[in-house]
């Protein structure tokens, strides 16, 4: 595969203006005539690891080692309550005047509850709640470097018409993870914090309501995180081989493709392969020894499964998109749902998330 | 004029002879003189010949033999059609023997099948998984079943093996929600013989409504646009055709395969050790009609031609779960 300039490095185009972006980018030398264009491109270098200098071309794979080099098992345990349930994702624009001081942290659960409050009154479904009290406090576990902003979680707390006791109703959490730093203009970097993901968990009207609220109350832009077939190509590669060293039975590597419209009667094929054989084939694409694993690796390693699906059923897979993908790490869903199974990667995988969110906030600006 | 006699022969001998007077009047070809004519105290055979007769004097050939092959099929159906009380009793004996009292079965007759309800309670009281439904054409070999608790199953099937008069029941492995689609499927399979099997198999006189024929493709031809490759189009639709015949496909919401080959995706990869274990995949088609789907994946070019047997036989084969695996070499 030809490999593509790196844009960061070519010097053409003109620069936008400095009081119109509120970060600082370090693709600010890039032209885009086309502001609101959805494509972008397919990065030739991505970062599983932090890396400072970016290797173009090049792609390293270090799963599980943090940044700090902390200890995982204590984070493990401090980390289930990620796991196991199914989160939607959203990635936001840097939210102003928020702080995280504890004052202000129970200033916003009054402010969020009244709203919940109101909201309730509004929604004449049968599942409305009686009372929605909304806490927000700060969350150690997923705070891994200095540059990174303290991970808010944001539960909220209520009593559903029909059951007798209080039950969690929303969990939220506002994170970034392993960020770049110096993302942040230096003279607005006083009254801006940058979250790159939120992850919700919880019934369509009170994300809804949370959302709006947060972004009334923040002067901020949330919207859903959206993985397209490549980024769920790359995810695929990089975390198929996640768990193969451990003793117990891996979750099969899934890939579920859907079915152009135009075809009537086959909404979805899935195809599941066992995570041991998977490895396999990816061992023989790559080379162990090496932490670092490119673009044609990957394509590879795609193209070689669906030709093997084609030998069986003479059916072309790479005509269809991928819509989720599931490995023994974790499920994601197109649509920015995602579900993690094992505690030791969760800081790994929300790396990656915010290192999609970044990517994309930066292209379109 | 002889071929009328077998066939009335036969007719007769299959319904009761209590029933004859019921079903003459229903059949309505005789007069009402006619059957007034007939003595119904006298034994069977007399009857026929009497009826006979009356036939063969109406000297309308064509329409007698029509009318008479519309009676022989009425009678063929009274004897299928069990009565719906009988078979509850039955049933009813046979669930009070292996499950309590509170047990409760409930039957009823539609579109020519028994459709029964058995609700067993077991230790919680919930209501829809202890109540199991079944569909049973009368004198088939098979029934469907709707999900039932593994505690009970040793004990259901033994009843209902003894309702029916089988002895043993096995699983076909074959589940979805179109419940004709399901017995078209499991009809073509018990119904393959030695001969093989006919690709278009007619409906079944006792499901009811015929299966339909598909639409004809249009290859749509716009005034201005030329298309380059119609013979490799006419061709594709002809031998679609020959595949999956012309009548629409049955209506699976899955199929599902579990493949266990030697891996297939070598050709870019250089260093694929060739230890000859076999990769296990699973592959599952959703959809509300995976057959129709695969027909149109092939037609839409999605897929080419020729299709694997494994996805052409699923007709035939009676069950929507395979397992693929490769053939040992030893």
């Amino acid at each position: 595969m030809a490999s593509r300039r790196n844009s960061a490095s070519s010097s053409r185009g003109m620069s936008t203006p400095q009081t119109s972006c509120l970060l600082k980018s370090r693709l600010s030398q890039r032209f885009t005539p086309r502001r609101f264009t959805p494509y972008w491109r397919t990065p030739q270098s991505r970062r599983v690891a932090t890396a400072v200098q970016s290797t173009k071309g090049r792609r390293k794979a270090v799963p599980t080692k943090s940044k700090n080099g902390s200890d995982s098992s204590a984070d493990s345990a401090d980390l289930k309550g990620f796991i196991d349930k199914t989160w939607r994702v959203y990635k936001l624009s840097p939210l102003y005047k928020f702080s995280t001081a504890p004052k202000d942290l129970k200033r916003y659960g009054q402010l969020l509850s009244s709203c919940v409050e109101a909201a309730n009154q509004k929604i004449t479904i049968v599942e409305s709640n009686a009372s929605g009290k909304a806490f927000f406090c700060v969350q150690k576990e997923l705070q891994n470097s200095k540059d990174d902003p303290a991970a808010i979680q944001i539960l909220i707390k209520g009593r559903k018409a029909t059951a007798n006791t209080d039950s969690i109703l929303l969990t939220a959490t506002l994170c970034g993870v392993e960020m770049e730093d110096n993302l942040l203009n230096p003279e607005v970097k006083e009254h801006f914090t940058y979250y790159p993901i939120l992850l919700v968990k919880s019934t369509v009207a009170l994300t809804d309501v949370l959302i709006t609220w947060l972004q009334r109350h923040f002067d901020c832009k949330i919207s859903p995180l959206i993985f397209p077939p490549v980024h769920l190509a790359w995810m695929i590669a990089m975390w198929s081989g996640g768990l193969a060293n451990s003793k117990r039975k891996n979750k099969p590597v899934e890939l579920v493709y859907q079915v152009p419209s135009e075809c009537e009667g086959i909404k979805k094929i899935t195809y599941s392969i066992e995570a041991d054989d998977c490895l396999r084939v990816w061992n023989s694409i790559h080379d162990t020894r090496e932490d670092i694993f490119t673009e044609e690796e990957m394509t590879t390693f795609i193209a070689s499964m669906e030709e093997h699906f084609y030998s069986l059923f003479r059916i072309k897979l790479n005509a269809m998109q991928l819509s989720c993908v599931g490995t023994a790490l974790c499920y994601i869903g197109r649509e920015g749902l995602l579900k993690i199974y094992s505690a030791e990667h969760v800081i790994c995988i929300l790396r990656h998330l915010t290192e999609l969110s970044v990517e994309h906030f930066m292209l379109n600006m | 004029m002889g071929c009328f006699s077998d066939v009335l022969r036969s007719a007769f001998t299959k319904c009761k002879a209590s029933e004859l007077e019921h079903l003459l009047k229903q059949w309505g070809y005789l007069t009402e003189d006619e059957l007034l004519q007939l003595n119904f105290s006298k034994s069977k055979m007399c009857v026929f010949r009497d009826v006979l007769s009356l036939c063969q004097e109406k000297n309308r050939k064509r329409e007698t033999a029509d009318r008479i092959d519309q009676f022989d099929l009425h009678c063929t159906k009274e004897s299928w059609q069990s009565d719906p009380e009988k078979f509850k009793k039955k049933l009813q004996q046979q669930v009070d023997l292996y499950f309590d009292s509170t047990a409760s079965v409930s039957v009823t007759l539609q579109d020519g099948a028994l459709w029964c309800r058995l609700y067993i309670p077991t230790g919680n009281h919930n209501m829809n998984s202890n109540t199991v439904y079944l569909i049973y054409y009368p004198h088939c070999q098979c029934f469907a079943i709707s999900a039932f608790k593994v505690s009970v199953q040793n004990f259901l099937f033994q009843c209902l093996s003894n309702a029916f008069g089988y002895a043993t029941l096995t699983s076909m492995n074959l589940s979805g929600l179109h419940y004709k689609s399901l017995f078209q499927l499991a009809f073509n399979k018990l119904g393959e013989t030695s001969f093989g099997l006919t690709k278009d198999v007619q409906s079944l006189p006792f499901m009811g409504e015929n299966r339909r024929k598909r639409k004809a493709e249009e290859i749509e031809m716009e005034p201005n646009m030329r298309s380059e490759d119609i013979a490799m189009k006419r061709k594709r639709s002809l031998s679609l055709e020959t595949a999956f015949g012309n009548f629409e496909q049955p209506v699976l919401e899955s199929l599902q395969f579990k493949v266990e080959v030697k891996f297939m995706g070598r050709k870019n990869l250089k260093n694929f050790s060739e230890d000859g274990e076999p990769i296990r995949c699973c592959v599952k088609f959703e959809g509300p009609s995976v057959l129709e789907g695969v027909r149109n994946l092939a037609s839409c070019g999605l897929a080419n031609e020729p299709l694997p047997k494994h996805l052409l036989k699923v007709n035939s084969l009676g069950t929507n779960n395979f397992v693929l695996k490769s053939k040992d070499k030893s």
